[in-house]
């Protein structure tokens, strides 16, 4: 009987040889066909002496072509591999599901198709961002948004939370076909932001390291920096609050009355 | 594997202080240019010596999947 295909997509994390989690690594050596997207080079080569036949799925990028023509023709090849019985291993930077649509993709049609499909987590920015910072999501709330699509659409923002802006060197471009945007375009994200935050409103610019031989950016820039600064694909913005949180004293007024009415309830219970 | 990647997998398992890493470095049997490299902790060097890919696109999500 033939041998059932199955796709593994799995995360490195970010940084080489520091966040790969043992369950990942075994798809990875385990493996029929190794499929790889990362950031940085030096990871790929790491990628490829753990796999000398592994495929990268970087040559599926072209500037000049949409994304998303990119984006599926990378679903495609690893479901090629699939639908010919083969044990797949789909190996992304971070975490595999976060801001990330092929591996999402990838799974979802292996699925309608009958087959096998799963992934496993990496350790994200995202993750990375809150342990360089200093920063606790639960303190305030935290906003995410991919930079583009914030510009796209009709969002409200807290300022009273953070708020955490992705892909911004490429905020504005509707074609997906560039892989950056100018200060024109990053003016119109200010324009944007200032009607919640002051021009001087602090921001950090930051990427995670990839190497353990280099540093992540933290760099602290203020919104109005913002339309000549060096924003980079990997560039993420962290917006810290602008404001208090405002208590919600309707609702407090509310949850006092249920508290003091089970208390009453208890009260007259007989003994 | 290349003594570079297999030395930075290995200090990204176990981080050293910065005396540690640079005797570490300096212990390594490796083309000299990449141990300068690695002292430098410059990455770009390290990549171009290993052969690495010139341009990297980190980009896997779509703003807007109805653009």
């Amino acid at each position: 009987m033939a041998q059932q295909g199955s796709l593994a997509c799995v995360g490195l994390g970010m940084m080489l040889g520091a966040h790969v989690s043992p369950r990942s690594r075994s798809h990875i050596e385990q493996a029929d066909v190794v499929f790889v997207l990362v950031s940085d080079p030096l990871v790929e080569l790491w990628v490829q002496e753990m796999r000398p036949d592994m495929r990268s799925l970087q040559p599926f990028y072209c500037e000049g072509t949409s994304r998303l023509t990119s984006y599926n023709a990378m679903v495609e090849a690893m479901l090629v591999e699939v639908r010919a019985g083969h044990r797949v291993c789909g190996v992304f930077y971070g975490h595999p599901g976060v801001f990330a649509l092929v591996p999402h993709k990838a799974i979802q049609r292996a699925r309608e198709e009958g087959l096998t499909a799963h992934m496993e987590p990496g350790i994200s920015a995202e993750d990375c961002l809150y342990a360089d910072l200093g920063i606790d999501p639960g303190k305030y709330g935290c906003q995410h948004y991919e930079a583009s699509q914030f510009m796209f659409y009709q969002r409200r923002i807290d300022p009273s939370a953070y708020l955490i802006l992705w892909q911004v060197g490429m905020a504005g471009d509707r074609s997906l076909a560039r892989f950056s945007t100018g200060p024109a375009y990053r003016k119109l994200l200010v324009e944007l932001l200032a009607q919640d935050y002051p021009p001087a409103h602090p921001v950090i610019a930051y990427e995670a390291a990839t190497l353990p031989i280099t540093a992540p950016r933290m760099e602290e820039l203020r919104l109005s920096d913002l339309v000549d600064a060096d924003l980079r694909l990997q560039t993420t913005l962290v917006f810290p609050p602008a404001r208090a949180m405002q208590r919600n004293q309707v609702m407090l007024d509310r949850l006092a009355l249920l508290d003091r009415e089970a208390e009453e309830a208890t009260a007259v219970l007989p003994p | 594997m290349s003594d570079a990647i297999q030395f930075l997998a290995s200090i990204g398992r176990t981080p050293l202080s910065p005396l540690e890493y640079e005797a570490a470095v300096n212990a390594q049997v490796m083309d000299s240019r990449q141990v300068r490299a690695l002292l430098d902790r410059d990455e770009a060097s390290l990549n171009e010596l290993l052969g690495g890919a010139n341009k990297m696109v980190c980009a896997v999500l779509a703003a807007d999947e109805e653009a």
